[in-house]
């Protein structure tokens, strides 16, 4: 029994494990495009930025599994309803990264099916209003809250022009070692960090789109002109949500 | 003219106690309510991640605004060189800090980490309106806890004019950050707007005199004071200029938003079509906020019963929840334009599909704790004009305005 | 299959708690049982852990958080997963449950942590398996406030009463 379970942690700790191997192999040296995993040893830079392109003629009516991937992948389905709550309402305050949008052109009609998630934005207004700080842009542009100094104001929750975020609103009891969370303090999207941070190059929605075969979610380096993202964008017309707000969004989409 | 002498509040200790007992009792359910939220977490109340502020933030705001505005009196007194004023700045100056410790402490009580306060006070990011508005808050109490010296020591009293001075253009940028903390959510229609600011500020000053007329007479009345008909009217009429302001800036407000055409969903939804919001607004907000106290306020007989003045002041407190509520809520309540052209049909997150308004239900502890807010400054009041000397011991006329008793005998 | 074991053991430990088993249904943790037990040195020398853990912890949770360095020895979940005890059937016991590595001293200290109304307490996978999250969920959905209050409180370190989640 305590066999297995020493074997059981080797597995959650497997990718640590391989990482630290890999970074010794190679000490000091960086590069960000590499597919084996590393932990990170270095402050991410500038050098890099985070984005993704979605492209809603691919994103299929009815399916939910980017978004099922994102709960798994991020423990927000072990947050359980409290008792007493209502069925509505507990629906109404349980956090969502990602979700799920159907629009209609109000001119043609046409239906448009799409996930809208933080879209890491160049000049976050939610950076903007935040008071202590603890919402930021890291510098690879992630924008990230830092749970540690968040106060719960919920200010980000009110600027935010794409209702990205989420308020804890109650205890959280189940809770996994990569992604902490607790009552009282706001979190959204943070494009896996917990996977780029030990040199993985996917998230968890976009694994789960090319897994179901939709493909419509690109993620990787904006800045690199090689990478799968840069160049689905200069191939295709790209908009941003809200562009009239100018706040440079690292997530676009084609076919909006 | 006569000299003013200031005595503490006298009412029978009985009744003293009883009312204290009264806010106290208000003050503890209030604190029961808000242990529970904090222990269970936000999902006791209303609040959702749609209508991210609510009651709390309607009360808390409502009380900072009344705060600053109940320094108006002092300002007129010592800034404007008002000398009928001047008796009557020190309770200014107390409610003026009572109100705005009830509003912040109703605003940290909601935080989600109100524990961590000390991170608030502590970490600041400069761009953030909100971690201005700390130290705008932080700053008045101090200033006219200074200007209060100054009106009762004998030996500061020459600085009193300069303090004054400073503590009206604190109060002025005090207001303007509050209304900023709205102007400056771009993203939201109902927001978005450079009036805001000015709007708060010309609230701040019906609101503030309401509350302070009200406790005014409360006060006097039940020491027995006097309080001469003169000085009542004058500030009634102050009153009535104040919110024929009020309404004025509304008008403008959303006139100027009917102007623009990106605006007209927002502005049939408040005006229109938006249900509770709707009826607040012309209910409240205009109706029992505006005309029904201008109508009192103005109305020749009326005008002069201090029971309808009483009634006046009420009603435009009310009126300034329902203002608040409408502005608060009702802003958030309107579903976010993300996709202009589009109409948003089906959604994970309560996007506002077809463009209906988000639901928000207030639960019984959010509005204890918001109600907690009020008792904590009327007990704060209460106990400071008992122990120290605020109130004068009559402003008949011929006490507080020789002149115009004179003039008018 | 192991990785379920695992979940089940993590899961297992938590809802022991819904059948009111209380923390002690872990079991007692058994002496010698932590990876720590068998290494000669902390991180740092023991001396400097003991005065200094919490600034290097601290100093960690910055530099992760804002830098994205994930490549150190002084990780939150690194300290857990080494200091972590185990019972009898080698589940491990949370780090903060009265008795164990980070509850003692602080109890003694009256040190209250915040930590862990958001850290984990024991390691636990990345991704939990999806049929056990159905029986989390089900369990979950029936959680009574008063229990969820009792396991942080239990969790919580120290005697030392605080509202959790703050
Ligand atoms: C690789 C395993 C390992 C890791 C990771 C680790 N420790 Fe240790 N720690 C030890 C060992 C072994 C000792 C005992 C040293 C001794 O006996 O002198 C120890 C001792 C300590 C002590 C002193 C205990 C005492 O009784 O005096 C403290 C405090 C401590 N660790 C805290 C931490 C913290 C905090 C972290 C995370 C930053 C951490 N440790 C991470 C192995 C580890
Ligand atoms: C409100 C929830 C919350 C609380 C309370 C909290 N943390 Fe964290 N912590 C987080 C989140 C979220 C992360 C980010 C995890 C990530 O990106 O991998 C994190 C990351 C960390 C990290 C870096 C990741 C790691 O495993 O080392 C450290 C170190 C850390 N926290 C230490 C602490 C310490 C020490 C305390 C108590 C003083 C604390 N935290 C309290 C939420 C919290
Ligand atoms: C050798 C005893 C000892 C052990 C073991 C120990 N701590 Fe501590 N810890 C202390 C003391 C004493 C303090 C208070 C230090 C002070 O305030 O100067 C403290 C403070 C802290 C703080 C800062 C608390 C605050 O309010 O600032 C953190 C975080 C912390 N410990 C984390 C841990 C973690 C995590 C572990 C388990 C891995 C651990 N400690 C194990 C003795 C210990």
């Amino acid at each position: 029994m305590s066999k297995q379970t020493d074997q059981g942690r080797r597995d959650f700790l497997s990718r640590a494990a391989t990482a630290a191997a890999a970074t010794t192999v190679a000490p000091g040296v960086f590069l960000h495009s590499v597919a084996d995993a590393a932990p990170r040893a270095e402050p991410v830079t500038s050098k890099v930025r985070w984005g993704m392109l979605i492209d809603t003629t691919k994103c299929a009516d009815g399916c939910t599994a980017c978004v099922e991937a994102c709960d798994v992948e991020n423990g927000l389905d072990l947050i359980g309803k409290p008792e007493g709550a209502s069925d509505a309402e507990w629906e109404r305050q349980r956090p969502r990264w990602i979700r799920e949008v159907k629009l209609k052109d109000n001119l043609t009609d046409r239906i448009t099916t799409m996930p809208m998630l933080c879209q890491h934005c160049e000049f976050p207004p939610c950076v903007d209003v935040c008071p202590t700080g603890a919402s930021f842009r890291r510098a690879d542009g992630l924008v990230l809250v830092d749970r540690h100094t968040c106060i719960g104001c919920r200010y980000c929750m009110m600027a935010c022009p794409y209702k990205a975020r989420s308020f804890i609103h109650e205890n959280v009891l189940l809770k996994s070692t990569a992604v902490p969370r607790g009552k009282g303090c706001v979190e959204s999207c943070t494009f896996c960090v917990h996977r780029l941070d030990q040199g993985e190059t996917t998230t968890a929605c976009q694994d789960a789109c090319s897994k179901d075969g939709h493909q419509a979610i690109i993620f990787g380096d904006l800045k690199d002109p090689n990478s799968a993202v840069s160049q689905a964008m200069s191939k295709y017309p790209t908009v941003e949500v809200r562009a009239d707000l100018k706040l440079n969004t690292g997530v676009r989409y084609t076919g909006l | 003219m006569k000299k003013i002498h200031f005595r503490e509040w006298g009412i029978e200790s009985p009744r003293y106690w009883g009312m204290l007992a009264v806010l106290a009792a208000v003050v503890a359910i209030a604190g029961f309510a808000t242990l529970y939220m904090e222990h269970e977490g936000h999902w006791v109340t209303g609040m959702n991640n749609q209508i991210v502020w609510g009651i709390p933030h309607v009360f808390a705001i409502f009380l900072i605004v009344a705060a600053s505005g109940a320094l108006n009196v002092a300002s007129i007194g010592s800034v404007f060189g008002k000398k009928v004023f001047k008796p009557l700045a020190p309770l200014s100056g107390l409610l003026a800090m009572t109100l705005l410790i009830g509003g912040l402490l109703v605003l940290v009580l909601d935080l989600g980490q109100p524990a961590r306060l000390i991170v608030a006070m502590t970490t600041y990011n400069f761009k953030s309106i909100f971690a201005w508005n700390i130290y705008l808050y932080v700053g008045f109490l101090a200033i006219v806890a200074v200007y209060l010296f100054t009106m009762m020591e004998r030996k500061a009293m020459g600085y009193t004019r300069s303090v004054g001075t400073f503590a009206f253009v604190w109060r002025l940028a005090l207001t303007t950050g509050t209304g900023s903390i709205f102007g400056f959510l771009v993203a939201r229609q109902g927001y978005d707007a450079a009036i805001m600011a000015p709007m708060f500020i010309i609230m701040s000053f019906a609101y503030g005199l309401a509350i302070y007329l009200l406790v005014l007479m409360f006060t006097f009345k039940t020491d027995g004071r006097e309080l001469g008909d003169k000085l009542i009217a004058r500030l009634k009429n102050l009153l009535g200029v104040f919110v024929a302001a009020v309404l004025y800036f509304t008008v403008v407000y959303h006139l100027t938003n009917l102007y623009g055409t990106e605006n007209h969903a927002y502005e049939a939804f408040i005006l229109r079509d938006g249900g509770i919001y709707t009826t607040l607004f012309w209910g409240g907000w205009i109706l029992a906020g505006c005309l029904i106290p201008m109508g009192i306020i103005y109305h020749p007989a009326l005008g002069k019963s201090r029971g309808a003045l009483v009634a006046a002041c009420s009603l435009v407190i009310l009126g300034g929840f329902a203002a608040i509520y409408v502005i608060v809520i009702g802003g958030q309540a309107f579903p976010m334009a993300m996709f202009p052209d589009k109409t948003i049909i089906a959604s994970g997150f309560y996007d506002g599909v077809n463009g209906d308004p988000l639901s928000y239900s207030p639960s019984l502890p959010e509005f204890l704790l918001g109600i907690g807010g009020i008792a904590v400054a009327l007990l704060a009041t209460l106990v400071a004009v008992r122990v120290l000397r605020f109130l004068p011991e009559s402003l008949a006329d011929d006490v507080a305005d020789p002149h115009a008793a004179a003039k008018g005998a | 299959m192991i990785r379920n074991k695992v979940m089940r053991l993590f899961v297992g430990f938590a809802l022991g708690l819904f059948v009111s088993l209380g923390v002690a249904q872990a079991g007692e943790a058994i002496e010698g049982s932590a990876k720590a037990d068998k290494l000669e040195s902390c991180v740092r020398d023991t001396p400097f852990m003991r005065r200094n853990h919490f600034e290097l912890i601290e100093h960690q949770r910055d530099i992760t958080v804002h830098e994205g360095i994930r490549k150190t020895d002084s990780s939150i979940a690194g300290c857990i997963d080494c200091h972590v005890r185990r019972d009898a059937e080698g589940q491990p016991v949370p780090i903060n449950a009265p008795g164990e590595f980070c509850a003692t001293c602080h109890t003694r200290a009256a040190v209250t942590l915040d930590c862990f109304s958001c850290h984990a307490t024991v390691p636990t996978p990345i991704n939990p398996a999806p049929e056990l999250l159905e029986e989390v969920k089900a369990h979950a959905a029936g959680m009574d406030p008063e229990i969820i209050e009792k396991a942080h409180a239990g969790m919580e370190s120290g005697s030392a009463k605080q509202v959790t989640g703050n």
